[in-house]
């Protein structure tokens, strides 16, 4: 058996234009913030939450919050203020980068009558 | 491995390099140099193209991140390639720490190269791969340089930092074990 009739064989194939455009690829992953580097990930990672998406549920907590606040103070308005935080919540959601997990997380450890 | 005019353009881009000013552009043209070359090289070891795209990228962000510890004692491509093998056996140890590698039955592996969309090999092709990618992930790494690579036993010891004799022997034994498995299988 001679392993050398393998060696000039290169079986393995790259999509088409793989290498035309490896290099933009690349350039455009590279931290110019080098004090960040980023490091690809195959998938997302449950319990590892990014700084913005912290910033963004505390963001969300405090409209959230407050509109729960103002509909508990004025029981005559609750009708009135419940159509508001839904559009509220729809509206923070829609603008907010903030991922489903994190929301949850929010959600059930604000476990209230509301 | 190098000529002359390659250490000259290598002095170059080091220098650039080191200067905040051109150390993007020549880092562009160390991408362009080395992305190829490298992605081959990760490519023998993981298989699949995939975990090869990210590897190479993970490659190249480490090094961009690590610029400044470049004391340019090594080689470009040798300091390049560090960085490419301590990704990918750090991937090969966690992918192995997750699955059953080691009771994968013998002819597994070149069962999902065959399947695999981006390898057109044929069946004894695909054996001598999963000959390859049973050896010790060292030996593995030694025997892909030196094989595909066609890099001298010098060059290798610069990269791993083991001795020639050493790497003459563990490229040896590596041989009789592709060799022996193949012979098997016929």
């Amino acid at each position: 058996m001679n392993i050398e009739e393998y060696k000039n064989k290169n079986r393995f194939t790259v999509p088409q234009g793989y290498f035309d455009n490896l290099h933009e690829r690349i350039m455009t992953t590279i931290p110019r913030d080098k004090k960040q580097p980023s490091k690809r990930k195959k998938s997302v990672m449950l319990g590892r939450i990014s700084g913005w998406s912290y910033a963004a549920a505390i963001t969300l907590i405090f409209f959230i919050g407050g509109a729960i606040f103002q509909a508990n103070n004025n029981t005559q308005q609750a009708t009135a203020n419940n159509e508001y935080d839904n559009e509220l919540i729809e509206e923070v959601l829609t603008n907010y980068p903030i991922d489903d997990y994190t929301f949850y997380c929010y959600l059930t450890n604000n476990d209230t009558e509301y | 491995m190098t000529k002359s005019s390659d250490t000259y353009d290598e002095k170059q881009l080091i220098a650039e390099l080191r200067d905040t000013q051109s150390r993007e552009a020549a880092f562009s043209i160390i991408v362009r140099k080395y992305s190829e070359q490298l992605y081959w090289h990760i490519r023998r070891m993981v298989l699949t193209h995939d975990d090869t795209d990210d590897l190479l990228q993970n490659t190249f962000i480490k090094a961009w991140s690590n610029i400044d510890s470049f004391r340019g004692d090594s080689q470009l491509s040798t300091w390049l390639y560090r960085i490419a093998i301590n990704e990918t056996l750090t991937f090969i140890n966690h992918k192995q720490q997750n699955t059953i590698s080691l009771n994968t039955p013998e002819g597994c592996i070149a069962e999902q190269l065959e399947s695999d969309a981006y390898f057109n090999g044929e069946h004894a092709d695909a054996l001598f791969h999963e000959a390859v990618n049973r050896l010790p992930d060292k030996q593995r790494l030694v025997f892909c340089m030196k094989y595909f690579d066609d890099m001298s036993y010098e060059e290798i010891s610069n990269i791993v930092g083991t001795s020639i004799g050493a790497l003459k022997a563990s490229y040896h034994i590596a041989v009789k074990k592709i060799e022996n498995f193949l012979n098997d299988k016929n």
